[in-house]
């Protein structure tokens, strides 16, 4: 809103003078505003017509980047393709995060995606079945060099739809406990052994130690949004669907029971940091880099954030056991083939160089994330950055100390996380018990799972 | 100035009698912002009118839905209802705030004072700075222990509601930052619109012995009637479109508390991806304010006085 003048810039000096010559500075602020616009249009039509050779080498790879450091990450490995294969380019398109899927469709909607294409497994299963990416399995099969099994499995599983494998995983994430070491000390209590999970009585214990409200201090922080209950719905022995994908599962006792858990720390026994901000997606770990507080869900891409930011020591431990056990989710991201790309061989080489262990390790190395291969693990262990002991990640994600499950999601994910946010997290405000809300959330997620089942079914 | 059509012939112009030179010069001034709003706007505004028609996921692919989507928002559709409902709420509360403390500042700093121009631009100062910088400014002003709102309160003895996580007040936690943000805007209308009445009026009046207020209730208000109209319909209007701060503060929560339809369509366009249903909604937005619009002006004949 707001009058916006338009003042004809430029113009102002052949009109300011007297009348003489006056005629003759209109035609020629004509004629140049008519080549300028032509000149415009001209540029126009070349930016536009770039991209997506024919040549058997040029590439396009989009991918989300967040600062000029992580795109660095991924221009040294497009540069590495071009030095494997000189006959191949890959020119890098990076947007946020939160851009690149908005983006991603647009271009899915004109034909128009790149010919490498990064995908997330939470959101695997929907671009799969709108055409984003093309199987793999024809060119594993006839490439046998390749080895899929160093891809850990959680990952494998996360990049695939069934058994139809979509993307090759760059790194992978399961759900860790984060602690403060200083706050435990400071409250006499032992911190949480990295190589066996602690119960769930003796998590409910420290938490309720660290707690002192005087001081703002809590035992307990967690980003209020769904996905973070699910480690502990699944360590309670619950789920939120089922096998089938044909129905909510929220509503068994097992489920309610371990929301209960979560959520009555919130809201009964207050041993978890109060909720101020419904609208900032980082505000469960911000606060726990804040120092106020023991305990804290998250995935190891927090390590360098955590690590810059906090000025206390800190660890990691696999997420407390319930009745099922230690149970995590795991997610990633990795990079496909487009459907409509016009060079897919060149894609697939260059695919594999940007997914092998080399690669990994550059970007494990650079703290982009876990690798996803288990060649490549040993770039990410440095004993010299916190946290120590991360040599856990990988007990975790090979199930030898606690159990980590992919994260499915179904081809309407998008407007479930939508609908779980609207009538789901609202629990750990404590207007509205578990038990009403979760039979508010159950028949919309039924809903959705049958407009899942419904696409998977014309896909066949 | 007479005319040259037999004359020079160094350019096209020449060729033409006088007044095809200037409709010809008027259609190039004019053509690069029509074209802009062709493409940037009317093409896109009809094609959101006809895909409200569709089921169109917009991957996979649009289906020809009638009146589906707006059979499924008038009748099974709770969180429309409730954006409708808190968008009405929202401008039925910020809109008049917004216009009297826009008329109020605007008599204030109608005065030929020394440096009453610098409150001038400080109260204008909030409409021109980005609406989301405000509201992450604002997030921490209304965080409920040590924002500066509560600690205000808690000095004079009162304890602050959990403002933007509280069903209650979240909206008027909203509405109270919209009308701080935008009264600036109003006042410089009003202020324009006061300065245009003719001080003979008030000289008159002072004559005839009329009071202060008496002089604002039969001078200032009648004549400021045809800026009050432009600024309520232009409020209403903005108002209604509300986003900015829906998305930033509480991202239309908690639940649907805050949730505005320029944010519900939002959700539902660009982060479920069912742009058919999303037109639907915006289709009705449109609807709604057009009908409000008209309304007002239908009524304006009743109360503005224009000399």
């Amino acid at each position: 809103m707001g009058g916006e003048q338009r003042v004809s810039v430029g113009a102002a000096r052949p009109f300011a003078g007297g009348l003489t010559g006056r005629a003759m500075d209109r035609r020629d602020f004509l004629r140049l505003g008519g080549l300028g616009l032509a000149g415009v249009g001209l540029l126009g039509a070349g930016a536009c017509g770039g991209g997506g050779g024919e040549a058997s080498g040029d590439l396009r790879w989009s991918m989300w980047s967040a600062s000029p450091e992580e795109t660095a990450v991924w221009q040294e490995l497009a540069k590495d393709v071009n030095e494997k294969h000189p006959d191949i380019t890959v020119k890098l398109e990076t947007v946020t995060f939160d851009d690149y899927w908005n983006k991603l469709s647009t271009q899915l909607a004109s034909e128009n995606e790149a010919d490498i294409v990064a995908m997330q497994s939470l959101r695997m299963p929907g671009f799969a079945a709108r055409g984003a990416l093309q199987p793999l399995q024809p060119f594993i099969d006839e490439d046998p060099a390749v080895n899929v099994d160093d891809f850990f499995e959680p990952i494998r599983q996360g990049l695939s739809v069934g058994e139809e494998i979509y993307a090759f995983g760059y790194d992978i994430g399961p759900i860790l406990l984060y602690y403060n070491k200083n706050l435990f000390d400071k409250a006499g209590i032992p911190t949480p052994p990295p190589d066996e999970p602690i119960s769930w009585e003796e998590f409910r214990q420290n938490a309720t130690e660290l707690t002192n409200a005087g001081a703002r201090e809590y035992g307990y922080v967690m980003q209020p949004v769904f996905d973070f209950t699910v480690p502990w719905l699944w360590s309670g022995g619950g789920d939120y669907m089922n096998a089938a994908e044909t129905q909510c599962t929220l509503d068994t006792p097992e489920s309610i029971e371990a929301i209960e858990f979560v959520v009555s720390m919130f809201t009964k026994d207050k041993i978890a940091a109060p909720i101020t901000d419904l609208a900032n997606p980082n505000i469960g770990v911000e606060t726990f880099y804040s120092g106020k507080v023991g305990m804290h869900i998250d995935g190891p891409w927090q390590f360098i954030n955590i690590g810059e930011n906090s000025n206390f020591e800190w660890g990691i431990a696999p997420m407390p056991a319930g009745p099922a056990g230690s149970v995590t989710w795991a997610a990633g991201s990795g990079f496909g083939i487009s459907n409509t790309t016009g060079s897919p061989d060149a894609a697939w080489e260059a695919l594999k160089v940007i997914t092998s262990t080399e690669s990994l390790k550059k970007t494990a190395k650079a703290g982009r994330g876990y690798p996803a291969r288990k060649s490549a693990v040993p770039a990410f262990e440095d004993p010299d950055a916190p946290p120590p002991n991360d040599s856990i990640v990988q007990d975790i994600l090979t199930n030898k100390i606690a159990e980590a499950r992919s994260f499915k999601t179904t081809t309407t994910w998008q407007e479930t996380s939508v609908m779980l946010s609207r009538d789901f997290s609202p629990v750990f405000l404590g207007k509205q018990s578990v038990r009403d809300t979760i039979a508010n959330v159950k028949p919309q997620f039924d809903e959705l799972l049958q407009e899942h089942q419904e696409i998977l079914e014309k896909q066949s | 100035m007479a005319n040259t059509t037999r004359t020079r012939r160094s350019s096209i112009f020449q060729w033409r009698p006088k007044r095809d030179r200037e409709g010809l010069a008027a259609v190039f001034f004019l053509l690069p912002n029509l074209v802009g709003f062709l493409i940037f706007t009317a093409i896109p505004v009809g094609a959101a009118f006809l895909l409200a028609f569709y089921d169109y996921d917009l991957l996979l692919g649009a289906s020809f839905a009638g009146l589906e989507n707006f059979r499924e928002l008038f009748t099974t559709d709770k969180v429309f209802r409730e954006a409708f409902f808190n968008t009405v709420y929202f401008t039925a509360v910020s809109v008049p705030l917004s216009v009297v403390l826009g008329l109020v500042t605007a008599m204030l700093v109608n005065q030929a004072l020394r440096g009453v121009v610098i409150f001038r631009s400080i109260f204008l100062l909030p409409y021109v700075t980005v609406t989301v910088a405000l509201s992450l400014v604002w997030k921490w002003i209304y965080l409920p222990d040590i924002g500066l709102i509560n600690s205000a309160l808690g000095i004079i003895g009162i304890d602050g509601p959990a403002w933007l996580t509280s069903e209650r007040w979240a909206m008027p936690g909203l509405i109270i930052m919209t009308v701080w943000k935008s009264f600036g805007y109003n006042m410089v209308l009003f202020l324009a619109g006061l300065q245009n009445i003719p001080e003979h009026l008030y000289d008159a009046a002072k004559v005839d012995g009329a009071t202060g207020w008496r002089r604002f209730l039969h001078i200032t208000l009648p004549m400021l009637s045809p800026t009050t109209f432009f600024v309520v319909v232009i409020s209403i209007i903005s108002s209604f479109q509300v986003f900015d701060q829906a998305l930033i503060m509480t991202n239309g929560g908690p639940g649907t508390a805050t949730t505005t339809l320029v944010l519900y369509i939002y959700q539902v366009g660009f982060q479920s991806f069912k742009m058919g249903y999303a037109a639907a909604v915006a289709l009705v937005l449109f609807a709604a304010i057009f009908i409000f619009t008209v309304v007002q002006f239908m009524f304006q004949r009743r109360w503005v006085t224009y000399d």
